[in-house]
């Protein structure tokens, strides 16, 4: 009895091992194996039959299709098919093993059609409908049910636990989509933002017109920039500025405000009656009227002459900017004559005119001589010239004694006159000829002895120019004056700095001396 | 004795800042007088270069293309560089840059071409030059190379300046730039002209240690 007691007992400890050890190892072949091929139509007997039994041209239709199904998704393992050897052999896996008895159903609900089931990472159905219904066999072991389609968060969730014969188990899936990112596209572009004092200045940017400050000049591509601002009655200020991503630079240009522009000109029109007078201006031949001259603001004396009329003389004061007219009314000539006494032999000039020569008796007389101003030059070889301005009186005769100077040395050639017509860069500039003022760049200066004379053009912040110039006898010579502005002021003299500070070493090198002595 | 040591002592010490001094003095000044040179020509330099850009109308420029080197109107400007160019005996090259947007300046006009066609850089290449913001900055204003410099070309300093769109009705706005190259020799020959001011410093400080040797000396012999 007790021999059969102990044999009945392992009996029992060894159909539970048996049992123990095949369920486990069924579950594990069902997770490591992806499908079970159904060897037989489904007769709702629990099999372990061996896995896999090629059929032989089935005669009954099974009354469960595969679950596999085409999916929309590529599923992470196909189906495998084995292609027909000689006589067509169909092979349809299931998802689930036959184990144990009867069929459950696991029902994954699901708020998106077209989402793909998986149950452990195997792709089982689509939802459709809004639920996907899965045989499973009771028996199976289904951990974790995947629930996925493009565009929206995938849905991952444990089974419940494994249905029971003909039960339904209900899993619920929520998809949601995936959040649409806004893509920000990257800041590429910077800025520029010019700001002048005073506003206004027009603000360029490599060398083109930008518009007016405050200004912001958007959507450039980092790098470096070359800015400039310009404002009337100001310097104009450059800088380099750089553009980065996503950033504004800042543009100040520093405005100065401008030196005094050149001097600023008047004009003044002259007119003649009779027509075609001579007109000077200071003293400078301008033309024959009517005229327009340009003249820097001031008084300005004119002369308007013509021969057998008297001249017209008048002052005019010209504002900057501003036109005068001027008509010369020329009254008829009035005559008078000139007595001249000088030195027998010596020749006379009126008005740059030769008119002859002192006869022996010492007196030369000229009649019908305009009245007014005239210019009476006497020349004399081995003489200084003697030249003065004589009043003519009218109706009357006017006496002139000019004694003659012996020049000491070889006797002065008697030289004729010529002008120069001198323009210079800037205009405006002071002409002075043999050191005598002689009036502003541009002008022609005649009456100017033939020969050469030193020409000397001054005007602030540019440097003097000094030349010499020759005069030919009834010509004009052109002159045409470049003239460099000023260099900045050099540095103080270095070597001066050192030598004071030199000395002043050596006075204190003597003091010491002189101070360790007493 | 101590006596003795402490004045010799004295001497070496005032000697000793005499030629610190002086030295530092006399650097100084030959530095600053080297600096303002070279700011002098630089600053002539982009004066002239101002004054020619003046007188380029960039109408005559815009109509030039790559391969253009034996037209008229090419010819025609790169006569009036030359003229130009020639009034000044320390510009030895005259040309024009178009400066690209990735700021790269190409060739527009090169006074050698007729000349020297091949040391003249055609229409179209790229420059090579370091003075890369100086051209730039020549869309705005004046400039010139801080340095000398050296292409294929020889070694020079340069500078630059903006020629306008437009001669009449100017709005401002930059069409190309003028360049200007000076030797690189006679840069550096203008500007170190510090030879008298070392000299004068060497001077002064011999003077100066003389002077206080001699003084020292008699104040130990008077002891």
């Amino acid at each position: 009895m007790k021999k059969t007691s102990t044999i009945a007992l392992i009996t029992i400890i060894l159909l539970i091992l048996f049992w123990g050890t095949i369920i486990p190892a069924a579950a594990e072949d069902t997770q490591d194996v992806p499908f079970i091929p159904v060897t037989q139509p489904e007769t709702g007997l629990p099999t372990i039959e061996p896995t896999e039994i090629p059929t032989q041209l089935p005669t009954e239709v099974p009354t469960e299709m595969p679950t596999v199904q085409p999916p929309t998704t590529e599923p992470t393992e196909m189906p495998t098919v084995t292609p027909p050897t000689e006589e067509p052999t169909i092979t349809i896996w299931t998802t689930m093993p036959p184990i144990g008895g009867g069929k459950g159903y696991i029902d994954t609900y699901c708020n998106v059609d077209g989402a793909s089931v998986s149950f452990d990472g195997r792709y089982e159905c689509m939802i459709t409908q809004g639920v996907c219904t899965v045989s499973v066999s009771p028996t199976g072991f289904i951990q974790t049910i995947t629930v996925s389609k493009a565009g929206y968060t995938t849905w991952s969730g444990q089974l419940p636990r494994m249905p029971a014969d003909k039960e339904h188990v209900a899993v619920y899936a929520t998809l949601n989509p995936v959040p649409t990112q806004t893509t920000v596209p990257p800041v590429l572009k910077g800025a520029i933002y010019a700001q002048s004092s005073p506003a206004g200045a027009a603000i360029y940017m490599n060398g083109a017109l930008q518009g007016y400050s405050p200004i912001t000049i958007p959507n450039l591509p980092p790098g470096t920039y070359s800015m400039k601002a310009s404002l009337s009655g100001y310097t104009p200020d450059t800088q380099l500025v750089d553009v980065y991503t996503g950033q504004t630079a800042t543009y100040y240009p520093n405005l100065q405000q401008s030196p005094p522009p050149p001097r600023s000109t008047g004009t003044v029109s002259v007119t003649s009656t009779p027509y075609a007078a001579l007109v000077y201006a200071d003293g400078n031949y301008q033309g024959k009227a009517p005229l327009t001259v340009t003249l820097y603001p001031g008084t300005h004396n004119f002369r308007v002459s013509l021969p057998g009329y008297n001249d017209y003389t008048t002052s005019v004061y010209v504002t900057a900017n501003t036109n005068q007219k001027l008509n010369a009314v020329l009254n008829t000539a009035v005559f008078g004559t000139v007595s001249i006494s000088s030195m027998p032999g010596a020749t006379v000039w009126m008005d740059s005119n030769n008119k002859g020569a002192i006869p022996s008796s010492g007196t030369l007389t000229l009649s019908s001589i305009t009245s007014g101003n005239h210019v009476i030059k006497i020349t004399a070889s081995g003489y200084n010239d003697w030249i003065n301005t004589v009043y003519i009186q009218p109706n009357a005769v006017t006496p002139v004694s000019a004694t003659l100077i012996p020049s000491g040395g070889q006797p002065a050639p008697v030289s004729s006159t010529g002008g120069i017509n001198i323009v210079s860069t800037p205009s405006g500039a002071e002409i002075l000829i043999d050191n005598l003022f002689r009036g502003y760049t541009p002008s022609t200066l005649d009456g100017i002895k033939a020969g050469q004379h030193q020409v000397l053009l001054k005007y602030t912040g540019y440097i003097d120019y000094s030349t010499t110039a020759t005069v030919n006898a009834g010509q004009t010579t052109p002159l045409a004056v470049g003239m460099q502005a000023a260099p900045a002021p050099t540095p103080e003299s270095a070597p001066s700095l050192a030598l004071v500070v030199g000395g002043i070493v050596v006075i204190l090198g003597i003091s010491a001396a002189s101070r360790r002595r007493s | 004795m101590t006596e003795t040591c402490s004045a010799a002592t004295k001497l070496w010490v005032s000697a000793f800042l005499i030629i610190i001094v002086i030295s530092i003095l006399t650097a100084f000044a030959y530095t600053s007088s080297n600096d303002a040179l070279k700011d002098s020509v630089r600053q002539g330099m982009k004066s002239t270069a101002a004054v020619m850009a003046t007188q380029i109308n960039a109408s005559d420029l815009a109509g030039i293309r790559p391969g253009d080197e034996t037209s008229p109107q090419y010819t025609a400007v790169v006569r009036h560089l030359r003229t130009m160019r020639s009034l000044d005996d320390n510009i030895i090259n005259a040309y024009i840059l178009k400066v690209n947007p990735d700021q790269t300046a190409t060739f527009l006009v090169d006074d050698l071409m007729i000349d020297d066609p091949a040391g003249s850089a055609r229409i179209g290449e790229v420059s090579t030059s370091p003075d890369k913001r100086e051209i730039f900055s020549a869309l705005s204003a004046p400039a010139a190379s801080k340095e000398p410099y050296t292409t294929k070309y020889g070694s020079f300093i340069s500078a630059y300046a903006p020629i306008d769109d437009a001669t009449d009705d100017s709005t401002g706005n930059t069409y190309a730039v003028l360049a200007i190259d000076m030797s690189a020799n006679d840069y550096n020959t203008a500007t170190s002209k510090g030879g008298l001011i070392l000299i004068t410093g060497i001077l002064s400080m011999l003077i100066a240690l003389g002077t206080l040797f001699i003084y020292g000396m008699k104040g130990k012999n008077g002891n």
